[in-house]
């Protein structure tokens, strides 16, 4: 039963290409927003346990330092989760990005930035994986934690699910030191509607 | 093609369409009604010109993101509480002046490239969340603390020297208990009453919580018992603390119908010793329970500190 | 007409390969290269008429292997294909020789006109 949702090499080889595409759109619109260059790395795709996941996000969390991360939910034939995870102080620098002044830089308004960039990275990345695989998709409203540490996220963690596969793409903003992260998370029937989408795809080409 | 004019006027929503410019081309019923603004009167006015308190940058960049990603965008109820200031009238119950607000903004006509602003009333939500923090915030405090003197009670004390132990032996740094305890206190029950008792309590944790340092705690142990967890000293200053406590005590007086009323303390006092007490703070309060008993027996009224022996 | 198709991905490959044969009516040999290295070796072995190279490719990415290439043969005819259009990118690759660029998924009708534009059909 679990085998049948792991990709296979043709279908991982499919949907990272897919998600380059995808992820294209989106520096793209961020450089068309706010007028400023970003580049999104090669898209990794793993998939994992529960468990997994968890080891996957203590060693994104660089300790010691605090970090933004936001949640946005994907409805529609592909559903899932996106998470964006970014430090500190990549976040003040992301402001500066935005054209915030050195007295706006508060958590208020980082606050904010951090949302947006997630929402437009999120909303193209995916919409345009949607249209490539002729699915239809809406987003729910983003939201925002601050996390000091891993414990305080795992108190929110649902464990159903036995399979997570996790695209993951680092953005890189060129003048700033901003590093940031996005998940995209999907699971068990989400993953079998993909694998069936990707295989149609395969077969057309 | 169902005319969407009974929605757009009747949703419990607030509905604004602008261009890219931010100009206002539609302000539904449920605007005008709270704005006291007519659909008129709004017509083609810039949003920012109108209601100045708006940020524009945030906003234009906004509006082309939704144009740009042909999805929504949104502002949130945490950094922006309101897009439109609508006051709220209520008497009763009342937290916030204005209403709390959430926008969504979505693509209305991508050619001519107008948005769709939804306004969503928040503000019974971020009440209910409001009440609840506080209420958080109250059980918190219950759960830590005595509920007659408001010091720390036993539980949380456990809890926070443990915490504060290990961040002292990173940092090299010494620990000390005080254990307090009112001399002859049944005495004091006896005479004056339990009330009278109580206030003597009371009065005790009081000046404690005045005597030590704000990175120290005070917790009530037992009845007539108060433990002082002193971080960064070392024994002799310890010492040298508890015995200002003491005299500090023994010049206090408390009014009663009887008369003023004085009272003593013993004290006991000890340091965390890395290899008696091998990181547990249990030991070194019993040695420090051992001087107090030192204290006791040796005419009261005095500090008593634990010789290595 | 032979053409090298060169892109670390499966997928990307057979992307390309049926946009050009929806555009490049004739009979075409299509030979594919999953790397740099492997373009610019296929490209002295077999002499290609025009090359469709991706960009982020492991051991030798795409501007090396067009710079390579266009060390070896100055007439090459090779046109970058990526899902991300950076001015600095595309100036880099006409730096080092390439003619065109054309951004993923490629559009049919786009690449007609450029191919149309630079002559090659």
């Amino acid at each position: 039963m679990k085998d049948q949702l792991t990709l296979n090499e043709d279908e991982v080889d499919c949907l990272q290409e897919l998600m380059n595409i995808s992820y294209g759109s989106a520096t793209a619109a961020i450089a068309e927003i706010i007028d400023k260059f970003a580049t999104l790395s090669i898209p990794n795709i793993k998939t994992v346990t529960v468990d997994e996941f968890k080891e996957y996000l203590k060693s994104k969390l660089d300790y010691g330092k605090s970090h933004y991360v936001t949640n946005q939910l994907i409805n529609g034939t592909i559903s899932g989760e996106t998470m964006f995870i970014i430090d500190k102080d990549s976040t003040f620098n992301l402001g500066r990005e935005y054209d915030l002044e050195e007295d706006e830089l508060i958590e208020e308004e980082l606050k904010d930035v951090v949302l947006e960039t997630s929402n437009i990275i999120t909303s193209t990345t995916i919409s345009k994986f949607a249209e490539l695989i002729n699915a239809s998709v809406t987003f729910s409203p983003p939201s925002i934690k601050i996390l000091h540490s891993i414990e305080e996220f795992y108190e929110y963690f649902a464990n159903e699910y036995s399979h997570i596969i996790i695209i993951s793409t680092e953005i890189k903003f060129k003048d700033q030191n901003i590093h940031g992260e996005l998940l995209i998370l999907s699971k068990d029937d989400s993953i079998l509607f993909m694998k069936n989408a990707l295989n149609k795809l395969l077969d057309e080409f | 093609m169902l005319n969407n004019d009974i929605i757009f006027n009747t949703i419990d929503n607030g509905i604004i369409i602008l261009d890219e410019n931010l100009n206002i081309l539609a302000w539904n019923y449920w605007l005008e009604i709270r704005t006291n603004i007519k659909q008129n009167d709004i017509l083609n006015k810039n949003i920012c010109k109108e209601f100045d308190y708006i940020n524009e940058k945030k906003l234009k960049r906004k509006v082309k993101s939704v144009l740009v990603t042909k999805n929504p965008s949104y502002y949130n109820v945490d950094p922006h509480h309101y897009l439109v200031n609508i006051k709220i009238n209520s008497i009763i119950d009342k937290i916030y002046d204005s209403m709390q607000q959430d926008i969504t903004i979505v693509p209305y006509d991508i050619e001519k490239k107008y948005v769709c602003l939804y306004i969503y009333d928040k503000t019974p939500l971020c009440k209910t969340n409001f009440k609840l923090e506080q209420l958080n915030v109250q059980l918190k405090d219950l759960s830590n603390r005595d509920p007659m003197t408001h010091a720390f009670n036993r539980r949380y004390f456990a809890e926070f020297s443990n915490k504060m132990l290990s961040l002292s032996r990173r940092n090299n740094q010494c620990v000390c208990m005080c254990i307090i305890d009112i001399d002859k206190f049944k005495n004091i029950n006896d005479t004056y009453g339990h009330s009278v008792g109580d206030k003597v309590i009371i009065l005790l944790a009081q000046k404690l919580e005045e005597y030590v340092r704000t990175s120290d705690i005070v917790a009530r142990f037992g009845g007539e018992e108060f433990v002082i967890f002193l971080h960064n000293i070392c024994l002799d200053s310890a010492k040298n603390i508890a015995e200002k406590i003491r005299k500090n005590i023994e010049e206090l007086e408390l009014d009663t119908s009887e008369g003023k009323l004085g009272f003593t303390v013993s004290i006991g006092v000890s340091e965390y010793d890395d290899k008696k007490d091998s990181n547990n703070i249990e030991n070194t309060l019993k040695r420090a329970d051992d001087s107090l008993y030192i204290a006791k027996n040796s005419g009261r009224n005095q500090v008593s500190r634990f010789e290595k022996s | 007409m032979k053409i090298l198709v060169t892109d670390d991905s499966k997928m990307a490959r057979k992307m390309i390969i049926k946009s050009i044969t929806e555009t490049i009516k004739k009979s075409d040999e299509i030979i594919q290269a999953t790397n740099g290295e492997e373009a610019v070796s296929m490209y002295k072995e077999q002499n290609p008429d025009i090359c469709f190279m991706d960009l982020t490719m492991p051991i030798m990415d795409g501007f090396e292997a067009t710079k390579a290439i266009i060390e070896y043969d100055k007439n090459a005819k090779i046109i970058i294909v990526s899902a991300d259009i950076q001015e600095g990118s595309m100036q880099k690759a006409k730096n080092e020789g390439a003619l065109g660029f054309i951004k993923k998924p490629i559009n049919p009708e786009n690449l007609k006109s450029m191919l149309v534009q630079l002559g090659l059909i």
